[in-house]
């Protein structure tokens, strides 16, 4: 509210008589602070005359009520106000107590006739709604009056002029908002001495004025709303035939109008309308009039510019009786922005519209061609079925067939491995047969108890030689505490490890480095009291995945980009079945990967049921030769000895026995360097029943050194394969180390087979054969004829032997890989030479029996030469002429 | 030699290792193959020191396959046995040759017996 229009002291209460807000004119009377006033109760600053309540009756709104303010006596009109508030006016007169509300606001002037100007005082300015308060023309005193008072105001001041006599007007101000009229009085002259000044007052109704305030604010308040809201006002009024029409400044600026075009008849309303929107404006304003109904229309204007605007006309009918004029009262509202934006989202709405048929007519062509394509891949899967699966059966069989005869342990791992893998191959075709029924929810799951260790080891007999073909190393860690059994759909499981291991192996080929590195790892942990779950890791150091591929990794027909297609092949069916049957298995998959770093697949399936792995003691004793004693091969070969054995020791190699320990105990050779064979050349041929655990890097080389000993990967070993070899070994062991005949047991006390000299018999024969036939039976008529042998398997290692050992001859074949039995014979004269050593007898046994060749062999050293077949005899008569001399 | 004791002994009393062993088979397989393969060193090498007239060493190892031999019940065996051990010890040399004789025919039985 604006109290500050008038200087007459106003105060804001609220209904429980707390004070809201108050004028300059108040805190002036009451000698305080805004804020020290506010939310204070009035009564402390005003002394009514008689107790003022919380529940003000009508005997004090729109009455004077005398009061005491700063000891002054006054009058305090009490006028009601919006929200339960109260506006209290203070005035100077007392009140009667039966006082009615004659009371006024008063301005005084004074008015220099000579100069025609006025000086007012601060209410009389304000009064008339003006700023300067000396020195104000008349003209611009005329102009705060309305138009039909400036006429009576200026002809009364000019007769004041003349006769300076007091007049009395009553006047209406044009900024007054309500019809009250206020009045102008002169006073006459100020005094005899100043014969040109003319003063007076002018007075107005104090409630006149509140209300006057009131109006004023609720106008600038709507004006500024209208303004805000470009909307505009218009008023219609029909009497008799003729409709004039009214409507106010915004509406003109709305339009570009000049303000005082504010009103005229229905084609000064339309003549901004546009041609094609005047006719429906017309008919409808026509319309209402005629019906009594409101009027709404949305049309066109033209501006003076040329510019169009959107215009939203609303109007109310109604009537007054009295006069018999019809109004309709109403508003325009600028609805450009709004139909400029509807019009682009209805442009838009086409365009998408227009889009969507035509992604729509696309779709329908595609499902056509998918639905094609569906069924010509069922139709090929089906003939792929039959194509690949017949043959497959036949594999099969004469598989099954070739395992029944009596094959030795090397054919019958051969023959299981080609099981293994025709077998996986049938059933990796069912899956793909099953990928239809995955994705329409039909697959079943078959359960039952399987060995995991056995379907690891099956994983890796077929990846085992594709990893090593690709330079990938393929790496196994089987937890100590896995299942020996557990139930699953075994198939399923395999499946899904087959697809992780043959992609790691697949992408492992990364571009920064030449050899990959394939780990699977296997463990079973327990989630609660019921259920425990199979966790398989399977991790590469490969190309790796990006974040965008890694989302739709699982998708089928999904692979990073095309070039990888290129690159590496496969249908990308593979983790999509993979994810399809984890996620029907209850499990879930974990991708964690990084480019060019590598990837992880972790894969969790949830188990209910499992056998724990018993112990099953084979052996009393197990030896470890190997040179480390403390890495995590070592340690997870202990983990799972201790299943099979419960006295197992460490020694370095060098510290192997090449004769046999026992039959009851158990030797396991690890070794996983050269400089580890290298070590084991210096020894004889190892004779006893030994297992050799081997880094897959030196493969050919134990390959080639331990011919006929059972050998295993240490890093792809499992609970499966070692307990299958530990088994072998123990019947191996158990049956006879030798096949008995009875003519084994035959003594031939003859002193004719007896050598001459006995005494040498103590020095053993050093024999280096590289046929391991050779080898036994060369060992076993020595053996006959009372000679102790020790073996070599080459040159190199018999030249070793020979320098580390002391030996009464050599028996040497001559064709020999790495260092033949020539190289052999002149490496030992040389350094017998060298050494100035007794030479020792070298004795040849060949293939070859030409006469030639006995010469040849004469001539680089050796001391005899024996052709095969040797007899008993031959070795023998040669033994008899060389043996000790 | 006395003939009356040798017709009550067995080639192979099989209960001897049935009370050592109980009803193992596999186990009595397995300790009779030893033996056997015990056995043709050991002959072979009584047969040696016989040929090198060590007659000292043939009676150490006549020793050690009776113990062995007496193990499996191998009773006429451990009888020749302790006689070749007998006459070692006494130097009796043609002694030594007929029970190594005898014993090689009698292993011979035994390795029959325990193939049937």
């Amino acid at each position: 509210m604006k109290l500050d229009i008038t200087k007459t002291p106003a105060v804001l209460i609220s209904q429980n008589l707390a004070i809201l807000d108050l004028n300059d004119a108040a805190l002036s009377l009451f000698n305080k602070q805004p804020d020290a006033l506010r939310a204070t109760p009035i009564d402390q600053y005003i002394k009514f005359s008689k107790e003022i309540s919380n529940n003000l009756s009508d005997q004090w709104l729109n009455h004077t009520v005398a009061a005491m303010v700063s000891n002054k006596q006054v009058n305090i009109a009490f006028l009601p106000q919006e929200q339960n508030t109260y506006l209290l006016m203070i005035l100077d007169q007392p009140a009667c107590t039966a006082a009615t509300p004659q009371n006024y606001v008063t301005g005084s002037w004074m008015y220099n006739i000579s100069e025609k100007a006025f000086q007012l005082s601060n209410t009389c300015a304000a009064l008339l709604a003006l700023d300067q308060k000396t020195a104000v023309p008349i003209e611009r005193i005329l102009n705060s009056f309305r138009e039909i008072d400036r006429a009576l105001v200026l002809n009364a001041f000019k007769e004041a002029d003349l006769d300076k006599k007091p007049f009395c007007l009553e006047v209406h101000t044009d900024h007054s908002l309500d019809s009250s009229a206020m009045q102008f009085i002169c006073q006459g002259l100020q005094d005899e001495s100043t014969p040109d000044i003319l003063k007076g007052i002018l007075k107005r109704n104090v409630y006149s004025q509140v209300l006057n305030c009131k109006l004023y604010e609720q106008n600038e308040r709507r004006r500024r709303a209208l303004e805000g809201g470009r909307i505009g006002t218009w008023s219609a009024a029909k009497s008799s035939q003729s409709l004039y029409f009214r409507w106010d400044d915004q509406t003109c600026k709305l339009l570009h109008l000049p303000l005082k075009e504010n009103h005229g008849d229905l084609a000064s309303w339309l003549a901004q309308i546009h041609p094609q929107d005047v006719q429906s404006v017309k008919d409808a304003i026509e319309h209402s009039f005629n019906t009594n109904l409101d009027f709404e229309r949305e049309y066109r204007c033209i501006l003076q510019n040329g510019e169009s605007i959107y215009l939203y006309a609303k109007g109310v009918l109604s009537c007054d009786s009295a006069s018999g004029t019809t109004f309709l009262d109403g508003v325009i509202i600028d609805h450009t922005s709004i139909y400029e934006a509807r019009t682009k989202l209805e442009e838009s709405n086409l365009l998408l519209e227009a889009k969507v048929k035509s992604r729509t007519a696309e779709l329908n062509q595609a499902v056509k061609h998918a639905e094609m394509a569906s069924q010509s891949k069922s139709e090929f899967l089906s003939m792929m079925s039959h194509e690949l699966r017949t043959p497959m059966n036949a594999i099969i069989g004469a598989l099954d067939l070739l395992t029944h005869q009596d094959n030795s342990f090397e054919e019958q791992e051969l023959l299981d491995t080609a099981a293994i893998a025709a077998n996986n191959l049938v059933s990796i075709l069912n899956d793909i047969l099953d990928i239809n029924k995955i994705e329409a929810g039909k697959l079943e799951l078959d359960c039952y108890d399987f060995d995991v260790s056995k379907m690891l080891n099956n994983i890796i007999v077929i990846f085992g030689p594709i990893a090593e073909q690709k330079g990938v190393k393929l790496k196994v860690v089987e937890a100590k505490d896995m299942p020996s059994e557990l139930n699953g759909d075994e198939n399923r499981i395999r499946q899904v490890m087959f697809n992780l291991v043959s992609n790691a192996i697949k992408f492992s080929v990364n571009d920064s480095k030449d050899n990959g590195l394939v780990s699977i790892e296997l463990s079973c942990t327990k989630v609660n009291s019921l259920v425990s779950k199979l966790v398989i890791v399977v991790k590469d150091d490969g190309i790796g995945i990006d974040e965008d591929t890694l989302k739709k990794l699982f998708t089928p027909f999904t692979q990073a980009d095309k070039s990888t297609t290129r690159r590496f092949g496969g249908t990308g069916l593979g983790l999509a079945i993979c994810g399809r049957l984890v996620e029907l298995m209850g499990g879930g998959i974990v991708v964690n990967s990084e480019l060019n770093v590598g990837s992880e697949f972790a894969v969790n399936i949830p188990i209910w049921n499992f056998k724990t792995r018993q112990k099953a003691l084979l052996y009393p004793c197990i030896n470890i030769y190997s040179n480390e004693h403390h890495s995590d091969h070592i340690e997870q070969l202990l983990d799972k000895l201790s299943f099979y054995c419960d006295n197992v020791t460490q020694q370095p190699i060098g510290h192997l026995s090449t004769k046999a320990s026992g039959s009851h105990c158990l030797d396991i050779l690890i070794v996983r360097s050269m400089t580890d064979i290298h070590e084991l050349d210096t020894k004889p041929v190892i004779t006893q029943k030994v297992l050799i655990l081997y880094q897959q890097d030196i493969l050919s080389q134990v390959k080639e050194r331990f011919k006929s000993a059972f050998k295993l990967d240490i890093d792809t070993l499992t609970f499966f394969t070692l307990e299958k070899y530990l088994t072998q070994l123990k019947e191996q062991t158990s049956i006879a180390p030798e096949t008995l005949q009875e003519d084994d047991f035959i003594v031939d006390l003859d002193t004719n087979l007896e050598p001459n000299n006995t005494t040498s018999h103590e020095l053993p024969l050093l024999i280096v054969e590289d046929n391991e036939f050779n080898q036994k039976l060369m060992v076993k008529q020595l053996s006959r004829l009372g000679y102790n042998c020790e073996l070599a398997s080459d040159g190199i290692q018999g030249l070793k032997m020979w320098q580390s050992g002391d030996y009464a001859l050599v028996l040497t074949d001559c064709h020999m890989p790495g260092m033949d039995g020539f190289e052999l014979t002149k490496h030992i004269r040389k350094l017998e030479d060298k050494d100035k050593k007794q030479a020792i007898p070298i004795i040849a046994v060949t293939g070859a029996a030409m006469k030639g060749d006995q010469e040849y062999c004469l001539s680089v050293g050796m001391s005899d030469f024996i052709s095969k077949p040797v007899t008993l005899a031959k070795f023998k008569n040669a033994l008899e002429r060389w043996y000790g001399n | 030699m006395e003939i009356s004791i040798l017709e009550n002994l067995q080639t192979l009393n099989e209960d001897v290792m049935r009370e050592l062993l109980g009803d193992d088979i596999d186990e009595i397989k397995s300790f009779r193959q030893q033996f056997l393969v015990q056995a043709k060193g050991s002959l072979q090498k009584i047969a040696g020191h016989y040929r090198q007239d060590n007659l000292k060493e043939i009676k150490e190892e006549a020793h050690y396959l009776k113990t062995s031999a007496k193990a499996i019940g191998a009773e006429r065996c451990a009888y020749y046995l302790q006689a070749l051990e007998d006459a070692a010890l006494d130097l009796e040399k043609q002694k030594c040759r007929a029970y190594i004789e005898s014993l090689s025919i009698e292993i011979k039985n035994v390795f029959r017996a325990c193939n049937n």
